[in-house]
Formats: C-alpha cells, structure tokens, sequence
C-alpha cells in the first residue's frame, strides 16, 4: 500500500491487475520449469498493457526481469513478450530513483538510526544498492547506520528455510547480531521475505528493534507497529 | 562415476556421505569448536581476498580474460590435450589417461610398485581425494605421508579435508596441539595447548624426514601447459617442490580439464586464482614441472608420469554443465558462502564442499546419491560474483534442481506442495480465496499477539523464529476498498 | 590403456562438435586470438620497476641489498652468516657467476646439491619480476632444485639485468633459452610459510625460513 501510495505521489497512475498471482518464483528456484514457465505466461498476459510495471520485492523483480526472459528462451510466441515485460519492470526503489521524483510538500519523518539489509536477489541481479539508501536521504530525521555484512544472506532463500531450518535460523541469528551491534533501532529492506524472516527471529529472540520495508519509511507509514508486530 | 570404494573414505570420514547432508549439518551446527574454527576462518578469507582484489586495478577484466582463457581452452579441449601429450612425451615423461576413478587408482598403484616404493609422500591435491588413492596405497602396504600442513593434520586425525585450499581449518590449535602430541610424543606432553611457531617447526622437522626417504612423490596441478607440456604447482609451503624433486619418481594427477593453451594464459589465471583465494598477488612458490631431470641436471626425479583423468568431465563437457569445467579450484565461492560458513565442509560430505562441490558432487556421484546438495543454498549469488572465472553457480544448481524435478527425484511433500500451490496460482479467484482464507487464519492463529509461534506445515520456519501474521486485511482485499471509496469520492 | 585415452578423445570431441556445428569451426590459434592479441589486464606501478620489485620483496617478507659488483658477493654472504649467527660454510650452485669468485679462507664452500640440515644455500636467479617481487630459478647443471627448498637460508643473486616488469615478461626471456623448457621453473616469491594453523602466517614450513636477495649490476 506504502508502494502505491508512492506512486500515486510521484505522479503515476498505479493499477493493480485484478487476476495477479505469484511471479512463479518458487516453482522456478525449486525446479519445476513447467509451472514456473506457465505462471510466467500468465503474469506477462496479464501486465501487457501497462508501461511500468513496478515490484516493490527485489526477489520477485528479479524473476520477471531476469528470469522470464530465460524461463522463455525459444518459445517463439512467448520470448519477445518476455523481454518486453522485463524492459518496462523495475524494482520499486530503482523506479523511484529513475524517476527522480521532487521532494513531496510533506516529506516523510523517521527520526533516529536505521540500517539497510541489501536483499540478494535486488543486489546481484538487479544491482540495487544505492538507490533505496538515495532515497531515504530524503527522510527527515532519518541517519543511516550501515552494519556489517550488509550483503550477506539473511538465511530466508524461499524454500530453502523450510528445507533447511536450522541452517536459515544460524544465518538470521549472525544477521540480527549485525542488526544489533549496528545500533539502529529499525532495519529497512526492499524484499518481504528477508523482511519477514528477520523480523520472525527478532522477535523469537526479543530484539527490540523493528523492521520495515522501504516503502512504508519513505511514504511516512512506519510509525506503526513493525512487520510482524501488533498494533 | 567413481566406484563405491571411492565414496567410502577414510577413517571417520566412512561415515559421511552427500546423502547424509541434513543429520550432518545439523551435527556441524551444534559442535562449538567447528563454530569457533568456522568464524575465524569466513572472516579470514573473505577480508583478505577483499584487500587482494583491492589492490588490482580492473578486477573485472581480469575475470573476463580468465572466463574467456578456460573457455577457450574447453572448447578446443581436444586439440589442447593432444599438444599437451606429445610435449611431455617429447621432455622424456608418459601419459596415462584414466577413464574413472578405479583405473586411475591401479595406474598409480602399478607405477609405485614398479618401482618398490615403500613410502610415497604428496602434496595436497584435491583429485587424488576425488580417487580416494591414499587408502589404496596403504592397502598395498605403502606409507602414504601427506605433506601439506593442513593435509597432514587431518592425516593424522583421520578426516578429509574439510576445505579445498585449507583441508584443516576446521581444526582449532588445541587439537592440533593433542594431534601432535599423540603422533608424535605419545602422548607425553599431556595435550598441552602449544604456540603455533613450535606445532609448524615441529611438522617441519617430522616431515623433512619423510621427503627425503621417499619412493614416490605424487603432487596434483592447479594447470596444465599445452604449449610447454608443463604442469603448474602453487603452493606456499613448497611443500609440492620437495615432494617432485626429491623422490626417484613423480606421479602427477589432473583431470583433463585443467589444459590451458600457453605459459602467458596460465599466467593471468595464475593472477586471478592467488587473489582469490589466499588475496595474495602470487603464491611463494608456483612451478612449471616439464617432464622428468634431464640429463645433466643435478637433482630431480628419474620418471615423470602424468595420469590424466576423465571421470565424468568429459560428460560434463557436453551438457549444460559446462560452465563447471571453468573451475580453478581457488574456494573463493564457500569462502564467501553463508551456508558453508555456518555447516562448514564436511557437512557436505563428499570431497568437493561449498557451492562448487554442490554442483560437482551431483554430478560426480549422481544426482540420486546427493538429493540435497542442490537445495542446500538460498541461491544469493554471493558466490557467483567472486568466481574468478565467472561460473553462474546458482544458475547450475536451479539447473540441477530442474533435473532432479523433471527425474522424479524430489521428495514427494516438495512435490505435492509445489503441485497444490502451482495449481493455485494458475486459478487467480482460487489463488485469491486461499490466501484470503490462509490469511485470515493466521490473523486467527496469530491471536493477539500478531505472530505464531507454531505453523501447521511449516515447522522448520517456526522452530527458531515467529511467523509474522498478516497484519490486518490483505492487501488486495485493502485495494479494492480503497479503490471503491475512491469512486465514491 | 590406449582404449582408455582414445575413448575419452572419442567423448571430448563428441561433446565439443555439437558446439563446433552451432559455433562455426574456427581454428584453435584463430579463435585464441580472440582475447589473446591484447594485453592482459594487470597490475600497474608509477615508481621505477627497481623499486616496485623491492618493495614487493619487502611485502614478501624477504630481505635484499644492492651490491656495487659481483665481487661484493662473498664479503655480502660473510657478513649475512655473521649476522644470523651462523656458521661459516655455505653450499653453491655450480654457476659460472659463482664460481668466477674468490672465496675467503675461513668460509667452507662446497658446490652441489643440497642435503639434510643444510644451513645456507647460494644461487643465482634467472629472472625476476617486478610484479610481484618474484625470483625466477630454473632448474639446470647451474641451478639445482633442491638449493631452492631444502636450506634454512636461501641466498639468491640476482644479476639487475635479469629484473622484467611481468610475467609475461620473463616468459619471452626464458624462451631464448636452449634448453628451454627446463624440468622445473621455480617462481619464488618470499620465504615458505603456512597458515594451516588457526589462518595465522607463519613462515619457514618446509621451504626455507628466510630468503635474502643479492642484487649485483
Ligand atoms: S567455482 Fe569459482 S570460486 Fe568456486 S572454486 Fe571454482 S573457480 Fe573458485
């Protein structure tokens, strides 16, 4: 909703296809080329009339962007409308810092110390590293507090934490101790599932610091409770 | 494919194996000395490839030159191993070809009792593991002395490395300190912990011996040399020189992917291949080993042999694993792996560990022996961007994973759970309902507190960490009443 | 054994043709030059080429003096003994370099290979390169191997002609040689060591502990 809303502020009209599902990430990653190659004809149908299409998860960009494309190959119908899907997709914060948007009348407030996870699908496929931390300059109030490791995997890897939990938990642990030592008292991403997962083992182990996404920092929503909290 | 006398390995190591990749990393997770070595170690290696590559003004290139070199090399692979064979016949050595790990074997072993060897000493090489050649010298009642420290420390321990450049760094000083202790003082000095100039002086002067009263000495090779018919040795104890020059004989191993075409090729990914893995612009000692002493050389072993293995490459060659062949051997990418960091290399259990090895096992062994391997990561490319040559790691283990699905070698919950959700995701009113209903169901669950600590299902997730509930309406569900008040506005 | 080797050809170009069909076929040196007519990317230096090769040579922790004639060399050898306190004999290289010289009384000098508990060992490099502060031996009736890993101390002439900016460099070199290649071509680079150990560096673990460079015009 955050995403939207920034959208909206930039100047976009925002429209979200009503028989959207999943991008087909975790038939992909797990091997199952058929579905995920079906789910990328489905997802492509149904954003063909759109100029921008806008994802506010790096993992989820990165499998339109990256993925369809190959998932595609020699499919003769499909191929060029899958390269055509990826050239009009980005990643929420890359659009926003492509589209260098003015500063709104009201620009959001977050004041204390924060720290960005660089989420692995947004890093290394899509490169995005410096535009979501361009963009929280924008943030009044707000310093960045950048912590170890911020490019380390966070342990989440889709299935890969339900196949192997306690690997994915050892990996969550070594992060929020960076979190922690790092001092800020949210941690900000561009990826639901790192979020998600991070928030999941601060709040196992009681670690009072928040975590929000991005969006909801930048659109001056993150003054309620964090992903996973109770209002 | 190797043999099974190759899958069962030595000593301790008998027990593990790729099947057994999730009791072992369990294991590997709950040992606090592993832990600690571990720690160490990942920050070691990954700090001082950093300030390698710091120091280098177009890293990149560099890696695309050497992407360029391997592949060019394995396109013309076949042009390259018949130069390669004729310039070392041509400096007075032979050429043994090996189709599997099994023949490999018998060539050597025929090779070091043809010359009555009794003790055979070696410089660390990770294909003479892949052969599993030290249990089957020893069978034949030869003394097998490795002589890289870390390879002798676990030697001595009876375990296989648990690294490709540093076998033992999952060894803290203590062991090493009781190691020693037990081999070499009998136990006399009581285990004392002792300092790390004292354990190496100490492998030094144990080891000397050895060289000198060696048969055989068999080294592996980071390259192979068409153009020269040299083979290329890195090390930085110089423990491989002593192990070719001192003995009548020198046995070296490679598999037929290690040819590149000339000196000035071997010489940029020798650029590449010390930065990435130890961040050092060159190893203290790298030699061109062509062919056996010359005649009027002072010093230097009477016959040189080198045995040249296929076991599987040649396979690999063809199919769309490719890429693999490109591997220098370098161990930046489980150097900068987070699962290997946290489980460390045995759990791996075979000989290759880290991202390389769960591409390479599985196709070493067989997809059906290492089922997990290919899932054991989170497929976040840490790796793929420190290869030295450019290998698209978490491309071939989605590739492996596709294999494994189309063959039917997926457990059948994975399966049954992608089929369910997969059929979901094609219907979107159902896709909509079910996770309206999921969501709404876990808001229940969640309760109050706003996150679960069981999830039916997915209790991996919930064992060390909450589920985050959905927080209030779904976000289509959220949407469209937004969207609605807006028309009425 | 030759089933083997022509049964793997067999697969290798099997595996290869398929690509060759798509790719077109172009010859090995044709399709090499591809990458190979450039230079490759390296390291730079903006200090003379002498001083980068001393300063890697410190980096490599090992040690060096310039010495104004080759004559200097056995005055240079005495004092270096002296300084480590060790005792005064020295095995050489049989050399032409080493033994146009004139060796002082109270120092053994014994030419040869080397042997167990050898102390110092002397040779004379054939190349080295500012790179990376890199002695280059190669192997020959005037370079045994063994002088180069068994001693305690290494001692390395290094005639200043003979220092080249890279690798590449010392490989066109070498191959003016007649008996090129040798059996071994040794690029050494600082004394032996090892962090098999808890990843701390330690040096002297099987080659020699230290290694002193003689540069002589
Ligand atoms: S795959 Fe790449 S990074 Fe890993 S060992 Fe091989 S060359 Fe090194």
């Amino acid at each position: 909703m955050a995403a939207a809303e920034l959208l909206e502020r930039a100047g976009y009209r925002v429209e979200v296809p009503e028989g959207q599902t999943c991008c087909g990430q975790p038939a992909w990653n797990s091997g199952d080329e058929e579905q995920a190659r079906e789910l990328a004809r489905q997802a492509i149908h149904q954003l063909r009339e759109f100029d921008h299409v806008v994802v506010p998860s790096g993992s989820c960009a990165a499998t339109m962007i990256c993925h369809y494309p190959t998932l595609l190959a020699g499919d003769r119908e499909w191929q060029d409308a899958a390269y055509d899907l990826a050239r009009r997709t980005r990643e929420l914060t890359a659009f926003l810092a492509e589209a260098s948007v003015e500063p709104t009348e009201t620009p959001a407030r977050f004041p204390g110390k924060v720290t960005y996870h660089d989420s692995c699908s947004g890093l290394r496929q899509l490169t995005i590293h410096d535009q979501p931390r361009q963009l929280l300059q924008r943030v009044e109030g707000l310093t960045l507090q950048e912590m170890e490791d911020t490019e380390v995997c966070c342990g989440f890897g889709g299935t890969f934490c339900i196949k192997y939990p306690e690997i994915s938990e050892h990996m969550v642990s070594d992060k929020v101790e960076r979190i922690q030592e790092s001092g800020a008292r949210a941690v900000l991403g561009g990826d639901l599932g790192c979020l998600m997962n991070i928030a999941g083992r601060m709040q196992r182990l009681g670690v009072p610091v928040k975590a929000y996404h991005v969006a909801e920092v930048l659109a001056g929503h993150a003054d309620g409770p964090g992903i996973g909290e109770k209002g | 494919m190797p043999t099974d006398r190759a899958l069962g390995r030595r000593g301790k190591a008998m027990q593990i194996s790729p099947q057994e990749f999730k009791p072992q990393a369990r294991a590997a997770l709950k040992d606090a000395t592993l832990q600690q070595a571990l720690g160490r170690a990942k920050v070691g290696f990954t700090e001082k490839r950093r300030k390698g590559v710091e120091h280098f003004d177009d890293f990149e290139a560099l890696r695309e030159r050497g992407r360029r070199i391997r592949d060019h090399a394995l396109n013309h692979m076949d042009e390259y191993l018949e130069r390669l064979e004729s310039m070392v016949q041509a400096a007075g050595g032979q050429v043994h070809w090996a189709r599997d790990d099994a023949e490999a074997r018998d060539i050597i072993l025929g090779l070091c009792q043809q010359r009555q060897a009794r003790r055979v000493t070696k410089s660390k090489s990770m294909i003479t593991e892949e052969i599993a050649l030290n249990p089957a010298l020893e069978r034949a009642g030869m003394d097998v002395v490795e002589t890289d420290l870390g390879e002798y420390i676990i030697q001595l321990a009876k375990e296989p490395p648990s690294h490709i450049i540093g076998p033992a760094i999952h060894k803290t000083r203590q062991q090493i300190s009781e190691l020693f202790d037990t081999y070499h003082h009998q136990g006399a000095l009581k285990a004392k912990l002792r300092e790390i100039p004292e354990l190496v002086t100490e492998a030094r002067e144990v080891l000397r011996d050895k060289f000198l009263s060696a048969d055989v000495g068999i080294t592996g090779a980071n390259f192979l040399v068409a153009e020269t018919g040299s083979i290329v040795l890195v090390t930085n104890e110089g423990n491989a020189d002593l192990t070719h020059t001192l003995p009548g004989m020198h046995i070296s191993v490679a598999g037929i992917d290690k040819v590149v075409p000339t000196l000035e090729d071997a010489t940029t990914l020798l650029r590449l291949l010390g930065r990435s893995a130890t961040g050092q612009e060159m190893s203290c000692y790298t030699t061109f080993v062509t062919g056996p002493r010359r005649t009027d050389d002072p010093d230097g072993p009477e016959e040189f042999h080198l045995v040249l293995l296929d076991n599987g490459r040649s396979r690999m060659l063809s199919g769309p694993y490719r890429d693999m062949l490109r591997c220098i051997r370098c161990a930046a990418c489980m150097n900068h792996c987070p699962v290997y960091g946290a489980i460390g290399g045995h759990a791996y259990g075979w000989v290759y560990p880290g991202p390389m090895g769960s591409v390479l096992t599985p196709l070493f062994v067989g997809l059906e022996n290492a089922r997990d391997l290919p899932h054991a990561c989170t497929l976040n490319g840490r790796c793929a961007t420190v290869c030295p040559v450019k290998i698209p790691l978490p491309d071939l283990l989605r590739q492996l994973r596709s294999d494994q699905f189309r063959q039917d070698i997926v457990d059948r919950r994975t399966r049954l759970g992608l089929r369910v959700w997969g059929y979901l995701a094609r219907q979107p009113r159902l896709y909509s309902l079910a996770t309206r209903v999921g969501s709404r169901l876990l808001r229940i669950l969640g309760g109050r507190r706003g996150r679960l600590s069981r999830l039916p299902l997915a209790g991996g997730w919930t064992s060390g960490r909450d589920f985050p509930a959905p927080q209030g309406a779904r976000f289509r569900d959220q949407w469209k009443k937004r969207q609605q008040q807006r028309r009425q506005a | 054994m030759s089933d083997a080797r022509d049964q793997i050809f067999r697969a290798i170009v099997e595996a290869l043709d398929r690509n060759r069909n798509l790719g077109g076929t172009l010859s090995s040196s044709e399709a090499r030059s591809s990458y190979a007519d450039t230079t490759p990317p390296r390291p730079g230096w903006d200090i003379p080429m002498q001083q980068r090769f001393l300063d890697k040579l410190d980096a490599a922790a090992a040690s060096w003096e310039i010495l104004e004639s080759s004559e200097d060399i056995t005055a240079a050898v005495h004092a270096y003994l002296q300084r480590q306190g060790l005792p005064a004999a020295v095995r050489v290289a049989e050399h032409p370099l080493l033994e146009a010289l004139r060796w002082p009384e109270d120092l053994t000098v014994t030419p040869g290979t080397a042997h167990q508990g050898l102390d110092v060992g002397l040779s004379v490099a054939d190349a080295a390169m500012a790179e990376t502060g890199t002695l280059i031996l190669c192997s020959g009736p005037e370079s045994p191997t063994s002088l180069v890993f068994l001693p305690d101390h290494h001692l390395v002439v290094l005639p200043q002609d003979r220092l080249m900016p890279y690798m590449e460099d010392v490989w066109g070199l070498l191959r003016e040689r007649p008996d090129f290649p040798p059996r071994s071509v040794n690029y050494v680079t600082g004394p032996s060591r090892t962090a098999d150990v808890e990843q701390t560096m330690q040096l002297g673990a099987h080659g020699p502990r230290s290694l002193h460079v003689l540069l002589v015009p």
